[in-house]
């Protein structure tokens, strides 16, 4: 090494030391090399958001899905009001049908609603004819 | 005990902790911590935007989590959830692609095309380079590139995350790196 002390250029003490590291960190930190970021702090809000989403897990369907499905259901619906107007034997499928829609109502549209927002439904009548009960002995 | 079966117990013992009602919680959480930065990124590089990799996260998680009781520990549990993150990105992809009329491709070049414009991308010229001519690769060499060269990943980790044989995933990285190089060059 006879021309180590005709180089003029210096670094600062143990940098080469450091640069290993920081080299070694940028390997490892994936954002640097492809360029993509994230906003501040987003890993700790994800972290508060899956475990809040975990209250009542359910996994949306996709835009495309709820559309098939609308579509689905308007079809179903359509071929059961052509049913009952052309076919004189329709009783048992329109029993099954009450059936099935009261189930749902049971299932997914009463679950999120409380009394108040039941009975705001009824009319004024229809209230006042609900059995009453008798506390007599 | 050797390292691997020592790993191999504490593995089965965090799973037996998820699925038990009484411990799912708190282990479910340290699984988040855990993996949520891996799995963001490995999304990431798949969908490319970030509001929409949030979105597949997050469905990763619950997925996980509503389906841990069946995981039957025939790979480890970070090659399970790194598939599921796959699936759910690629299906995530063909969501939009298909509701854009376009092919899954097309799609993810689109948005490769975007990120120019994308505040959380701030990669330099040769890097937004290189994304959008890793968009125009076919969808697995995309996907080995990505785990290979990004993630540094072996071969044998992304071979059973993939489902793919070894041989299989050397070729389509091989091809990639090729397809890479001679469109930098035609670039230059």
């Amino acid at each position: 090494m006879k021309n180590k002390n005709k180089n003029p250029f210096k670094v600062p003490p143990g940098y080469f030391d450091s640069l290993e590291q920081v080299l070694i960190d940028k390997t490892k930190n994936p954002q640097q090399l492809h360029g993509f970021t994230t906003p501040e702090n987003y890993f700790e809000d994800l972290e508060y958001e899956i475990l809040s989403n975990l209250k009542n897990p359910k996994l949306f369907p996709s835009k495309n899905l709820r559309i098939t499905l609308l579509g689905v259901a308007t079809l179903a619906a359509s071929l059961a009001i052509i049913l009952s107007i052309f076919t004189k034997k329709n009783s048992l499928f329109v029993e099954i049908n009450d059936q099935v829609f009261e189930e749902y109502n049971e299932t997914y549209y009463l679950d999120n609603m409380d009394s108040f927002d039941i009975l705001s439904m009824l009319e004024d009548n229809e209230i006042e004819t609900l059995p009453t009960i008798s506390i007599e002995p | 005990m050797n390292k691997a079966s020592f790993l191999e117990s504490q593995q089965s013992l965090f799973i037996h902790a998820l699925k038990q009602p009484s411990s799912r919680e708190k282990a479910f959480k340290s699984l988040v911590a855990e993996y949520k930065e891996r799995l963001y990124w490995h999304i990431r590089k798949i969908v490319l935007d970030h509001d929409d990799a949030h979105d597949v996260v997050q469905n990763t998680f619950i997925k996980v989590y509503l389906n841990i009781a069946t995981f039957k520990e025939n790979s480890s549990l970070y090659t399970w959830m790194y598939r599921i993150a796959t699936n759910e990105a690629l299906n995530f992809i063909k969501s939009k692609s298909t509701k854009m009329g376009l092919q899954n491709q097309q799609w993810v070049e689109a948005v490769a095309d975007s990120l120019v414009a994308d505040s959380y991308f701030d990669g330099d010229e040769a890097a937004l380079l290189l994304q959008k001519i890793v968009a125009r690769l076919p969808e697995k060499q995309r996907l080995v590139f990505n785990m290979k060269y990004f993630d540094g990943m072996n071969y044998e980790s992304i071979s059973e995350i993939l489902d793919t044989s070894v041989g299989a995933l050397k070729a389509s990285y091989h091809h990639a790196v090729k397809k890479i190089k001679s469109q930098l060059n035609d670039e230059e």
